[in-house]
């Protein structure tokens, strides 16, 4: 098993009690945010909103409703993994068709390059902590970035 | 020897975790060696499954595909993942 990057979690990189009121909100709060910190380009935005229509990525877990909303490298200046938690759950469409409405709870936007495999060992990880009962209460329970940081390394890094 | 397209929106992200843990899947069955998976973006699935005997996406199954389909989405979510599981094996049977 490929050992995940856990740098890639980065204080600045989670928003809490995020407010966007949808999915278009959402991306474009988020764009600024990411583009004032140097991780993404100008194409970002429209690229990332027009594959989120075509190829949906609200996931239903076992444990919570996330949305893992991603685009091509082209488009990044450099990898990361933003973390959202937003104010109020913004609706995503199902991944694959699965279903028509997710509320995403926890919005995951991985910054990915083409096959880094410390980065798609990191992708699994997350999936394996969003099927965790125990594992997500304590993710929900995080107040600050840190915190929050602390709680993916642990459970992502091993 | 089967033939396994993994497919997803870039070919990079979601179908990458899905192949290993596919590859999880049927090693553990003992199919280790008796298959190829291929992973490619969903926009030149029908190209890559041409020959292929099984199409695993995290997208709805594109049109043009004439091989079998099992949707990749359990693996990520948990939900449904035995189902997925028997679809692959299933075919892998065949």
């Amino acid at each position: 098993m490929t050992s995940v990057d856990t740098s890639l979690f980065k204080p600045e990189l989670v928003f809490l009690d995020f407010d966007a009121r949808d999915r278009a909100g959402f991306f474009n709060k988020l764009g600024v945010e990411l583009k004032a910190r140097g991780y993404v380009k100008d194409t970002w935005l429209g690229a990332i909103k027009a594959r989120e229509e075509s190829y949906p990525t609200g996931l239903p877990c076992q444990a919570i409703n996330v949305a893992i909303p991603h685009t091509d490298p082209e488009h990044l200046n450099k990898p990361y993994i933003a973390i959202v938690r937003p104010r109020r759950p913004i609706d995503f469409q199902g991944m694959g068709g699965m279903c028509d409405r997710v509320p995403a709870e926890l919005i995951v936007n991985l910054g990915l390059l083409a096959h880094a495999n410390e980065q798609v060992a990191a992708l699994q990880a997350l999936m394996q902590v969003f099927m965790d009962e125990e594992q997500v209460a304590r993710v929900r329970a995080q107040t600050d970035a840190e915190g929050m940081v602390r709680v993916m390394r642990e459970y992502c890094g091993a | 020897m089967k033939k396994i397209v993994l497919a997803c929106g870039s070919g990079v992200a979601t179908s990458n975790a899905v192949a290993k843990k596919v590859t999880e899947l049927l090693d553990a069955k003992g199919y280790e060696g008796q298959y190829e998976i291929e992973q490619c973006a969903i926009a030149k699935a029908a190209e890559c499954c041409a020959n292929a005997d099984l199409l695993i996406a995290t997208t709805v199954a594109p049109a043009g595909i004439t091989c079998a389909y099992v949707s990749g989405v359990p693996f990520l979510t948990g939900m449904g993942k035995v189902d997925a599981e028997n679809q692959i094996l299933d075919v892998m049977a065949q």
